[in-house]
């Protein structure tokens, strides 16, 4: 990484308080383009406030948040998704009733054009674009290994291949930074491997940048090239797994919590 | 998802790899286009057939099925609950009279042609649904369903306040005929026969109602399987997720409303030209435009399927189809025996029986009848009979 | 000034029955989620047997054997039908409800047939004149019940061991079942409690005092109101709901004196419409959280 590339993410002293408890205090990092980073810390450490200020849920009260360079501070979430931030959900947030591929297409909303009437005619050109745009998401849910589900619906899926659809479809909107909300939550240790190979597979044929929000120490330490720690909503520790691994703040941070 | 959401989505969007074949070795293929010509039949032919009491119910239930698609795209696909269909119906039929009739004594009229009356009618009502937007985009799930519900008085108020507008609750206003390039509606101008049968006012009404039955259906399939009702669905199932997917969910919200009162809008000329007079009802409780209304439309989609295009008309067969046809069947008003003022008529009856389905779709079957049609072609496609029906070549 | 206070006296008589509708409605949603479009048929429920009783029974016991029966079915609704599906969506169990209300009315209706009955001998349709001020003992008897009625659903909801668990559940339902609330029988009481004061209101509602009409498909149209009036409040507040009442009958009165008598049935929604586009949950809804 070249100390001059720009960050594909970065985050400048973000500020945001809940009713004066301060959620997040001063907080700033950067995600360099092609790394796979993680956001992690004890509960309430902020991590969750902090994904939501970036995804464009919570306005900061202060701070900027700038996407490969452009400032996206204060933008809403579905503008987001046009300049290349995608996300998954902890949660799926998947349409269960919908097919694995109408999931995926979603998220070709901001890319494509057409309204009721243009749909509703079957304009030749909305068709057109649409099944261009079917075979793009097609191609997405082949590269990770959904192919054969593309018609099944979401509610009937086992709980890793619903991942690998929330996933599929974070892709389908072509981010440069992909943002993960604790991936392995709820995961066993073989599914949670699966997942860091996942993510892993993504960076590297996608070359994208990911910001991962996460819990399970294991997984963070096996698959990021960085690590940001926060606790009680301030940054207390940033760098490679190794570094912060040793760090005292760190291990204050995280022991403190068992008490 | 909790486990009860009704919901009758079809799966959307099977692309057509079914076509290597060619038409009749598909199975599936094959299906939807018996089902077609099914459909193409039981448009076409009533009016040759059928006595002209029989067209107006058919005609009555294409009204409704009109009505029931535009509230299943909003309710069964968007997921917002809306009372206030009649409220868009009577917009549009008002502003059909208003635009497509001469100016006369009291009545303020534009005497536009009729088509540009019906287009408009069909616009103003949207337009009225976009501008209800503060509420529609803000308010959620059963707070919209009773919001909504505001529309009805107001436009009950406005019906009988402003008469020049909407003629009044004594007399109501006269329907404009709608000439469709050269061939009137309501009367035998030009005259024209077909198949030997003269095609007179109720089989002119039931060829126009088709029609416009089948552009407001088709409009909505295209839209369900495509990019804005992925958006819809979306919309409905989960707000946060939608929108981080790049669908502007205030705007959806927003439009999809729109969309549906446009669709009320159209079955509001159609109920006007099919009582060949628009009249503001009296009460919010009784009548074309009340509350009885909103929830028979309620009813149909959910009998169909919510969400579902073709349970819509499904729905409206049953809600609007069957009053009518009890009453030609049984060739009176009373049923079981009963009399006078406590008579069981048809429509009580029919109340009963969509009260009825109603709570057996909730309980038994969410997805209503789309749900139980489609179970029913995937045993039709299992079973031997099936598949020799559907596949002449074998297996 | 007089004419004024005649129609505050009157707002607020009115809005103590409205009061006890929205009420009603409101402990029914928030002990089960379940916004219940078949409280105007409950309203005609206990109506029904109320007037058919008057004759035999006398208004007393008929009106106590209404008001039962109104409780009872809205148990029999809820054991019957809704129970089996608790957690249905919202949706979904709203239009349950309206299956139930078509047919209860409707029935009701159909056996009413012609006649209008009126109920609340004792007291309708006979003013009291102060001075030129014209109050209508209907009005006044609903004011006094109501706020009888109120007391002793907010002591025992507060004091009760049934209104704690009420409370609890309200709050989060899966973690209240958790801590050993049975959630079967705190949304029973709930019901009951919901149809029993929809059939004390119907003892004001179908009056000559109060609407001018017997019993009939008005007065179901009448206790739609309770939507408004507990929209207003907004749906889980049990003060709201008495709020919301107030305000739904004031501004029913002021807008019929003042303006006129068909605007103030529109009224009544504008002011609704204008609640929920400032504060889209009511004026003291719990604001609905988005999980993200």
């Amino acid at each position: 990484m070249s100390p001059a590339a720009t960050p594909a993410l970065q985050v400048d002293d973000l500020a945001l308080s809940f009713g004066g408890v301060k959620a997040l205090d001063k907080v700033s990092f950067g995600v360099a383009p092609g790394n796979i980073h993680a956001l992690i810390g004890p509960n309430g450490a902020g991590k969750s406030t902090c994904f939501n200020v970036i995804c464009g849920v919570y306005r900061a009260d202060r701070g900027a948040v700038r996407l490969g360079g452009n400032d996206v501070t204060g933008m809403h979430p579905h503008q987001l998704a046009g300049k290349g931030l995608g996300r998954s959900f902890q949660n799926l947030a998947l349409s269960m009733h919908s097919t694995v591929l109408d999931n995926v297409m979603l998220a070709r909303h901001c890319r494509t054009r057409g309204g009721f009437m243009a749909a509703g005619a079957r304009w030749p050109s909305m068709m057109s674009e649409q099944a261009k745009h079917t075979a793009r998401a097609v191609e997405i849910c082949e590269f990770l290994g959904i192919e054969r589900l593309l018609h099944a619906p979401v509610g009937g899926l086992s709980y890793g291949d619903a991942k690998r659809v929330d996933i599929a479809r974070a892709l389908a909107t072509e981010p440069e930074v992909l943002l993960l909300d604790e991936p392995a939550a709820g995961m066993n240790a073989g599914e949670t491997a699966e997942v860091a190979e996942l993510i892993k597979v993504v960076r590297d044929a996608l070359e994208i940048s990911i910001l991962l929000v996460e819990h399970d120490m294991t997984l963070v330490m096996g698959v990021a090239d960085r690590i940001t720690v926060l606790d009680f909503g301030k940054v207390v520790a940033d760098g490679t797994p190794a570094e912060v691994r040793n760090d005292p703040e760190v291990i204050r941070a995280y022991l403190g919590e068992q008490e | 998802m909790s486990e009860g959401t009704l919901t009758a989505d079809p799966p959307a969007e099977t692309p057509s790899h079914g076509r290597r074949g060619g038409l009749l070795s598909n199975p599936a293929t094959l299906f939807r286009w018996g089902v077609r010509l099914v459909i193409a039949l039981i448009v076409l032919t009533p009016p040759l057939y059928f006595e002209p009491s029989w067209l107006r119910v058919g005609q009555y239930v294409m009204i409704g099925a009109v009505a029931a698609i535009g509230l299943t795209l909003l309710t069964g696909q968007a997921g917002q609950l809306s009372l206030a269909h009649p409220f868009f119906m009577f917009v549009g039929g008002a502003t059909y009279c208003v635009l497509g009739s001469e100016d006369a004594p009291g009545k303020v009229g534009f005497g536009l042609p009729s088509l540009v009356a019906l287009i408009g009618a069909i616009l103003v009502a949207a337009a009225l649904g976009l501008a209800f937007a503060p509420v529609s985009g803000r308010v959620r799930g059963v707070y919209l369903g009773v919001a909504t519900l505001a529309l009805v008085y107001v436009g009950l108020y406005l019906g009988q306040q402003w008469t020049s507008l909407s003629g009044g609750t004594a007399s109501g206003r006269p329907s404009p005929d709608l000439n469709l390039f050269g061939i009137k509606t309501l009367r035998n101008d030009p005259e024209i026969s077909f198949l030997g049968q003269a095609m007179e006012r109720e089989q002119r009404v039931w060829y126009l109602f088709a029609l416009l039955l089948l552009i407001a259906a088709l409009l909505a399939w295209g839209a369900v399987r495509s990019r804005p009702g992925r958006a819809w669905r979306a919309v409905r199932d989960n707000e946060s997720a939608a929108s981080a997917l790049g669908v502007n969910v205030p705007r959806v919200r927003a439009e999809v409303f729109a969309i549906s009162s446009g669709y009320a809008g159209l079955a509001g000329v159609m109920t006007v030209m099919w009582y060949r007079l628009l009249k503001p009802d009296e009460s919010e409780f009784a009548g074309t435009y009340s509350i009885v209304v909103a929830i028979a439309f309620l009813a149909m989609i959910l009998i169909g399927g919510l969400g579902s295009v073709g349970g819509a008309i499904a729905g409206s067969v049953l809600v609007f189809g069957l009053p009518g046809m009890l009453t030609i069947m049984i060739g009176g008003n009373e049923l079981f025996g009963t009399s006078g003022a406590n008579a069981i008529t048809p429509a009580i009856f029919t109340s009963f029986v969509y009260g009825a389905a109603i709570i057996i779709v909730v309980l038994f079957e969410p997805g209503g009848l789309a749900a139980l049609g489609r179970r029913l072609k995937a045993t039709a496609a299992r079973t031997q009979l099936g598949s020799t029906l559907l596949s002449p070549k074998g297996s | 000034m007089n004419t004024f206070i005649q129609v505050m006296v009157n707002g607020l008589g009115k809005g103590a029955v409205y009061a006890l509708l929205a009420l009603g409605f409101v402990i029914i949603f928030k002990a089960s989620g379940v916004l219940n479009f078949a409280h105007g048929s409950f309203v005609l429920l206990g109506g029904y047997v109320a007037v058919r009783t008057q004759d035999d029974l006398g208004f007393t016991v008929s009106a106590i054997l209404g008001v039962a029966t109104a409780g009872l079915g809205a148990l029999f609704i809820e054991r019957v039908l809704v129970a089996r599906r608790p957690l249905a969506d919202p949706i979904a169990l709203a239009l349950l409800t309206i299956g139930v209300d078509v047919i209860l009315t409707e029935e009701i209706i159909r056996r009413l047939g012609v006649e209008l009955p009126f109920l609340g001998r004792p007291y309708d349709g006979k003013p009291i004149q102060v001075g030129d001020i014209t109050f209508f003992r209907t009005q006044l008897i609903a004011l006094a019940v109501g706020a009888v009625l109120v007391t002793l659903f907010f002591l025992a909801f507060r004091l009760t061991g049934w209104g704690v668990a009420m409370r609890a559940q309200a709050e989060n339902r899966e973690a209240a079942a958790l801590m050993g609330i049975r959630r079967g029988r705190v949304t029973a009481a709930a019901w009951v409690i919901g149809g029993v004061l929809a059939g004390v209101a119907v003892l004001f509602l179908a009056t000559q005092d109060f609407s001018g009409s017997g019993l009939s498909r008005g007065t179901h149209a009448i206790a739609l109101v309770a939507f408004p009036a507990a929209i207003i409040g907004g749906l889980d507040s049990t003060e709201g709901a008495i709020v919301g009442g107030a305000i739904v009958g004031l501004t029913e009165a002021l807008s019929a004196q003042y303006i006129s008598f068909e605007f103030s049935k529109v009224a009544v929604y504008v002011v609704m419409l204008t609640v929920l586009i400032v504060r889209p949950s009511g004026l003291f809804g719990t604001r609905e959280r988005t999980r993200v």
